[in-house]
């Protein structure tokens, strides 16, 4: 267990089932440092976004710059609560998630028509068929809620 | 011209630190000799007349002592040798007697009895004997052997007076100083006279060099001096006062000025003596008296002289030390004053001119650095100023009206020069349009932008030149992102999206480079909803200038009439209100599909309106493109 503070980032990493768990807190931008990510690297890295607020294009670079360095020497990445900005940074930038990573968990935003209620889902990967979201009672009147955006775009990573 | 030469400043004389310093130190040494001099010598001159005065005082109070003793004891004397003399009457008991008294004393001159002759009334020598000591001693001389001759006729008015004893002091030219004593004999009906030599005595009381001494009489007349020169017309006439003022004096001693107009003030003080009816009296000269303390102020006003000389030069000296920092100061503000920003001032005195001179080059430095910082900020803020020009003018005019398509674009940069770009260029019947996004800001963002747009110009023209195939979007990614590489040396990225509408097919083909992808709008008669639009989500690459072997493919989809493509940059929708929450993809697309029947115009100025109104205020931090295409197919 070890935590790496950086200027924008603070990451806790923990000892998981398999190998490290790093659980990001804060911006990624310009200012992220991968050397010391890379240093805890293990043969499985679960990157845990759930507390990231803000990624800008910056960050994206140097993101995609550690997990390729990771997964060239043969580390498996799995992303876990990604929400909504990393979901479309994945969407769009290619190799954000590199080739044997995956998506396990990210967050949905879904949107009532009837109370104008915004929810933020949590889905697993698994459990959706196809580029389709599962339809889901709204949290706050029950009435049928909508995924807020669109759909084949922000599943556009789950395989067809 | 230095203000040294000069003898003015601003119309006053100029006087020199080092003057002004010299004559305050000259001032207040002077202040100090004079006020030492004024008080110190009236302490002196106070105490040494007060010490003269005492002196003089004991002075004669010791001669007049010692005369009384010596006269007294050879009063007594005589008297002695009278009482014994007078009992015999034998010549031989006499001289038997005589010299026994002489063997104890050696002024006695000699001895001589006066019988008075009844018949004759006079005094006749009956008996006489003289000191044979003396006589050898005087031997040939005539005054000594002078007897009484001047005396007789007094020797009768005594004789015939009640006084007992009679006594004088006898100091005239013809006899030797003598003292003189007669004896009245009632029994032998005669007179007996002793004479005493008394040259020894004034020698031996008159050892002092300082005073002069008198013994005169009652009138004045002098018996006894220690300086025979002294008394002469000029003397009695100089003393004359002092003798009338004297005699009318109630004290017997006392301290008096006289002023002998020649020889200055003299201190004389005198003795009274009414046994012997003698006055003592010894002079001193004030003038002589106060000579040394003339020396001593002579003496003081030289050496103060030579010290405030040695204060010039020691505070000559010294204001230099002062001086030569203020001056190497002043020259080093005039070469200043000449734009010299650089040198530095050497200043060692180890002082607060140090001090002064330090902070002064910190002064200097601080100043040119600020304006080597002020010329470098101006260059910067010029070729930023450039920058943005240059960049401008690769926009295309914002809006684009042809019959079948009518296009308008919106650019907003969020600093002096971004890192996004859109462009579009019709050829051979075909609309290529290009939106960008570097990542990050300024001059280096902005030139990997150039670069691109450069490059997409370039493409299209070498095309048209060479009447060439139709260039497709995953081509010109593959060059753009060679471009890109190479002046953004994979620092520096690009999101990039290239989209050609073809006007004989009705189709866009387009390639995303990891660009936000743009949505579309499919006309139908019923009002708009979220359903109308799509997002040209395929055909996605890596960024440029990411990887040299990056490879694009192809999209195409199918344009019917009064559809909108909207290309538009993250910005926008990334951007935040007060409350610090995003616009949002949702509320940013209703803001376009709302109004996504309207003139493109009208529909990229109606997000604009919807999105400023959300931010209220707060500025966007990213750069805002929107470019809206709408096309119109004709029969359809
Ligand atoms: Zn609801």
């Amino acid at each position: 267990m070890a935590t790496i503070t950086q200027k924008s980032i603070e990451i806790d990493v923990v000892v998981c089932d398999g190998g490290n768990e790093f659980k990001l807190k804060g911006e990624i931008n310009e200012d992220l440092l991968i050397e010391e990510l890379i240093y805890h690297k293990s043969d499985l890295i679960k990157v845990n976004f759930k507390e990231v607020v803000m990624i800008n294009s910056c960050g994206v670079s140097e993101w995609i710059k550690f997990v390729e360095a990771v997964s060239n020497i043969g580390s498996k990445i799995q992303y876990f609560n990604c929400p909504q900005i990393i979901v479309q940074q994945v969407n769009m930038v290619t190799g954000f998630v590199p080739g044997n990573g995956s998506i396990e968990t990210f967050y949905a935003p879904y949107f009532c028509d009837d109370c104008e209620n915004e929810d933020k889902i949590l889905l697993k990967s698994s459990d959706l068929k196809g580029r389709t979201a599962p339809e889901l009672k709204c949290t706050k009147c029950g009435e049928l809620s909508e995924i807020d955006a669109m759909e084949d775009i922000y599943l556009n990573f789950i395989p067809e | 011209m230095s203000s040294t030469t000069e003898k003015t400043i601003n119309g006053k004389r100029f006087i020199s630190l080092k003057y002004k310093f010299l004559v305050s130190q000259l001032v207040i040494f002077s202040i100090s000799l004079i006020s030492f001099l004024y008080y110190t010598i009236d302490l002196y001159l106070g105490d040494k007349t007060a010490y003269i005065y005492e002196n003089s005082v004991s002075h004669i109070e010791s001669q007049s002592n010692f005369i009384e003793k010596f006269l007294s004891s050879e009063l007594n004397n005589s008297k002695l040798l009278f009482n014994t003399i007078n009992l015999y009457n034998q010549k031989s008991d006499k001289i038997e007697i005589v010299e026994k008294f002489l063997t104890t004393n050696d002024i006695f001159l000699d001895l001589v009895f006066f019988k008075l002759n009844p018949e004759t009334v006079q005094f006749e020598k009956k008996f006489s004997y003289m000191n044979p000591k003396i006589l050898r001693r005087y031997k040939g001389n005539r005054k000594i052997l002078r007897r009484h001759g001047l005396l007789f006729r007094e020797l009768h008015d005594y004789y015939k007076s009640g006084q007992d004893i009679i006594f004088r002091i006898i100091n005239t030219d013809r006899v030797v100083p003598h003292l003189y004593v007669a004896i009245k004999s009632k029994k032998k009906k005669g007179v007996y006279v002793f004479r005493y030599l008394i040259e020894n005595m004034a020698s031996s009381i008159f050892q002092s060099s300082s005073f002069t001494d008198f013994i005169t009489d009652r009138s004045g007349k002098v018996l006894i001096h220690s300086s025979p020169e002294d008394v002469n017309q000029e003397f009695y006439d100089v003393y004359s006062k002092f003798f009338d003022d004297i005699k009318n004096a109630k004290n017997n001693s006392g301290v008096l000025t006289i002023d002998k107009a020649t020889k200055g003030e003299f201190l004389v003080s005198y003795k009274i003596n009414n046994v012997f009816g003698i006055i003592t009296f010894s002079e001193i000269s004030k003038t002589k008296a106060f000579e040394f303390t003339k020396l001593i102020i002579f003496k003081t006003i030289i050496f103060g002289i030579l010290i405030g000389l040695i204060i010039l030069i020691i505070s000559l000296i010294f204001t230099q030390t002062i001086t030569n920092p203020l001056n190497k100061l002043m020259r080093r503000t005039e070469t200043m004053g000449l734009g010299d920003f650089e040198s530095t001032v050497t200043v060692r005195s180890g002082d607060e001119i140090q001090l002064l001179a330090d902070s002064f080059n910190f002064m200097t430095r601080k100043i040119n650095q600020i304006l080597v910082e002020i010329q470098d900020k101006g260059q910067m803020e010029s070729e930023l100023q450039t920058a943005k020009i240059v960049q401008n003018s690769l926009f295309p005019p914002d809006s684009l009206e042809r019959d079948p398509y009518h296009l308008f674009g919106f650019y907003d940069s969020a600093s002096e020069c971004g890192g996004d770009w859109w462009g579009y260029k019709e050829s051979r019947g075909k609309l290529y349009l290009f939106i960008g996004d570097a990542t990050g800001h300024g001059v280096p963002a902005a030139l990997v932008t150039a670069s691109a747009s450069s490059c997409c110009q370039t493409i299209l023209e070498y095309i048209e030149y060479f009447d060439g195939q139709y260039a497709r979007p995953s081509d010109i990614l593959k060059l753009l992102n060679s471009i890109v590489l190479l002046t953004g040396g994979q620092k520096i990225l690009m999101t990039f999206f290239v989209a050609v509408y073809d006007t004989e097919t009705n189709t866009i083909e387009y390639s995303n480079a990891s660009h936000n992808f743009p949505i579309i709008y499919k006309y139908s008669a019923e009002n708009p909803t979220k359903k109308s639009i799509q997002a040209l989500g395929k055909a996605l690459g890596r960024r440029l200038g990411d990887k040299p072997d990056s490879e694009y493919t192809n999209e195409v989809i199918e344009i019917a009439d009064k559809d909108v493509l909207l290309l538009y940059t993250d910005g926008p929708v990334e951007a935040v209100n007060k409350e610090n929450i995003i616009w949002g993809e949702r509320k940013f697309n209703k803001s376009f599909f709302s109004r996504a029947k309207k003139d493109p115009e009208m529909i990229i100025k109606g997000i604009l309106e919807d999105g400023y109104a959300y931010f209220d205020g707060v500025p966007p931090e990213d750069d805002v493109i929107l470019v809206a295409t709408k096309f119109k197919i004709d029969g359809s």
